[in-house]
């Protein structure tokens, strides 16, 4: 009889050392966001696209009156680089037909220091770089004013208010 | 000529003494005992799963990790001995790549999970690696900045015969509102895995 006897070690029972550490890296880009500009209401709620609606109440008052409503302009942009702007704006009489026109007129002011009032219609605006979520840039004041003397016929008055930005780096 | 003929002599005596000893080892019921004795070397090794060809691999990098939905990294551990192992990871914030002298903005993880249950940062651990020099993190370490430099014991287990593969699903989230403030840029977070015995 031929015997033979296989005997396996199975793993010795020293530990193995541990292998070394391992490292996997995250990676994503934030992408970069131009600059939007929007307008806020008669109550501050901010309008979504840059439609709003300004409603003046004119007195009936037959002498000389003015009535004005401040509309609040602000930005929100996440630029790679800062960029200069003008936003500019252009608002039309209020009439009711070719006989009754009331004319407006319109001034700025700004607290931001990054924002200059030019021209009186014009902000001039240094947009910094990286992310600038709901920033003011200031109020557009449109006054409505109609002399002594001049009658306006009772009705709806209409009119307009264009908003222009360019940018430039 | 002699010498080949004294040759084929002694090869005829080789094959009698042959026949002789199984002859005689079946008349006499003699046992031959050869013993074979080997052994199976342990082994432990660790690595990011690439799962189109299930190798592991020392380094992984993962792209699109700042959306809401996250990031997974398939992590394994082969071996065949039977071991109680912590799997640590030290995990950085996403840093803003920018140029040396402009301010770096990070985002934060928000969560990791593994085999989805959450992972909380610690505090108190004691080496990152055997494979490095083995130092205390506990000098200076609250539980606070524990969580600022997001270290966690990710995986607590004992090997057991039978099974060789352990795989786990990191699950990593970078903190949203960051991300939705973030400035644009590229952003690069690291992790790194390191295991220890319990004991």
């Amino acid at each position: 009889m031929v015997v033979i006897g296989v005997t396996a070690i199975f793993a010795s029972s020293a530990r193995v050392d541990i292998p070394s550490s391992l490292s996997a890296t995250l990676t994503d880009t934030v992408e970069e966001g131009d600059v939007s500009i929007f307008v806020y209401d008669e109550y501050g709620a901010r309008q979504s696209g840059m439609i709003t609606t300004v409603e003046f109440t004119f007195p009936s008052d037959p002498g000389a009156w003015e009535v004005d409503h401040d509309v609040p302009f602000g930005y929100s942009s996440n630029l790679f680089e800062g960029k200069r702007g003008i936003l500019s704006f252009d608002v039309t009489p209020l009439h009711k037909d070719k006989d009754d026109v009331v004319p407006t007129y319109i001034s700025l002011e700004t607290s931001n220091p990054d924002v200059k009032v030019v021209n009186d219609s014009e902000f001039v605006i240094d947009f910094r770089k990286g992310y600038k979520g709901e920033v003011s840039l200031g109020i557009l004041n449109i006054a409505v004013r109609k002399p002594a003397g001049k009658i306006l016929e009772a009705g709806e008055y209409t009119g307009s208010i264009s908003v222009n930005l360019s940018t430039s780096n | 000529m002699r010498r080949n003929t004294d040759m084929k002599k002694w090869f005829v005596i080789y094959i009698f003494l042959f026949l002789a000893l199984f002859s005689a080892s079946g008349e006499d019921n003699k046992e031959v005992t050869a013993d074979v004795k080997t052994s199976v070397s342990g082994y432990l090794i660790h690595g990011f799963l690439d799962t189109s060809d299930n190798t592991l691999r020392d380094t992984a990098t993962i792209p699109n990790a700042l959306g809401k939905s996250g990031v997974d990294l398939y992590y394994t551990i082969r071996t065949n001995q039977r071991a109680g192992l912590i799997v640590y990871a030290s995990i950085t914030p996403f840093e803003q790549q920018v140029a040396a002298e402009d301010k770096q903005t990070s985002i934060s993880i928000d969560s990791v999970m593994v085999d989805g249950k959450i992972v909380t940062p610690v505090n108190g651990l004691q080496y990152i690696s055997n494979g490095q020099s083995a130092f205390s993190l506990d000098a200076g370490v609250t539980e606070e900045n524990a969580v600022q430099d997001n270290r966690y014991q990710l995986i607590n287990f004992d090997s057991t015969y039978g099974q060789n593969e352990y795989t786990y699903v990191i699950h990593i989230t970078a903190n949203q509102r960051e991300v939705s403030e973030a400035p644009a840029g590229q952003y690069i977070a690291s992790v790194t895995l390191s295991l220890m015995y319990k004991d």
